[in-house]
């Protein structure tokens, strides 16, 4: 049981499906375009999973292992007087982002799909 | 109900009768220790005989020296009240400085413990933006709140992350990944 830990690690950190929370990520980052650096995605998160509370911490992590990826990518931009004047962190999805992107949705899809035909997603 | 007399009592006061408050405080509570001193040897009506003041003044000194240390409890209890208002950053004075003074700085501080420093500023710039969205709709308490609970949350995984590269087990499962592949 043990020796397989370290692989199942491996694969968490390496394979191409994605977690929930990745995807919400993702999404958000998609879907803000230009716009996304932290505290949008931040926000957009929180909408997209109806109000929960996610902490800064998990949104910045998360991106780092997706940057880590190749799912986005990461540059440091202009700042605002609305935040003291400190630096942005901009993210942009990569196209490897918006194919495991793809990739959840079909997953998602065919889920709903069995569901629906055994009356289980009403 | 006790907190909601102490935001009235904050309101009630501006800026400059705190100020004068402080004053008498301080004034009485000299002439409290001078008192207090005195009292261990003799009582105020003793020492005034002893330096030869008059009848009337031993005698109206005894009929104030009641009152005197009921004006005193007053003034400590308006004093303690606005140490605590300021120390809830409830005090109107307080809203008069810049917002920066109110963003709450300890909070900050503990992010620069995990994080580098350019992400940190990152971060912290994220989490003021949003802490002015909040402190505009609900207030700055509710704002504070937000910010510290947004911190302590993010330990975990900034934490985490940090030990990860100190101790190198991210390099170590690169290695593996490769082996593997």
């Amino acid at each position: 049981m043990l020796l397989h830990l370290p692989y199942a690690v491996v694969k968490m950190a390496s394979n191409e499906t994605l977690g929930q929370f990745e995807q919400l990520i993702l999404t958000s980052v998609l879907l803000l375009g230009e716009n996304a650096y932290g505290a949008t995605v931040h926000e957009k998160v929180e909408d997209l999973a109806n109000g929960k509370s996610y902490s800064i911490g998990a949104i910045y992590t998360t991106l780092d292992r997706l940057e880590q990826k190749g799912y986005v990518k990461s540059w440091y931009g202009g700042s605002t007087n609305e935040r003291g004047g400190r630096t942005k962190r901009y993210f942009e999805i990569q196209a490897a982002g918006q194919r495991a992107l793809r990739e959840a949705r079909s997953v998602a899809a065919n889920m709903l799909t069995a569901l629906d035909a055994v009356g289980g997603g009403a | 109900m006790i907190r909601q007399s102490t935001v009235l009592l904050m309101r009630l006061m501006g800026f400059r009768l705190r100020r004068v408050i402080n004053f008498f405080v301080t004034l009485y509570v000299g002439y409290l220790s001078v008192l207090l001193a005195i009292g261990l040897v003799l009582t105020p009506e003793e020492f005034l005989r002893c330096v030869g003041a008059n009848t009337a003044l031993v005698q109206f000194t005894g009929l104030i020296a009641g009152k005197v240390i009921i004006i005193i409890i007053v003034l400590a209890v308006a004093k303690a009240a606005i140490y605590v208002a300021e120390t809830l950053r409830l005090a109107p004075w307080q809203n008069r400085g810049t917002y920066r003074s109110e963003l709450p700085s300890d909070a900050e501080f503990l992010l620069y413990l995990f994080i580098s420093k350019k992400d940190s500023e990152a971060v912290a710039g994220d989490l003021e933006e949003r802490w002015r969205k909040i402190k505009k709709k609900f207030g700055v308490r509710r704002a504070n709140f937000w910010y510290w609970t947004q911190v302590i949350r993010s330990l975990w995984p900034f934490g985490l992350a940090a030990v990860k590269r100190v101790s190198g087990l991210l390099a170590l499962i690169e290695m593996w990944r490769k082996m593997r592949s």
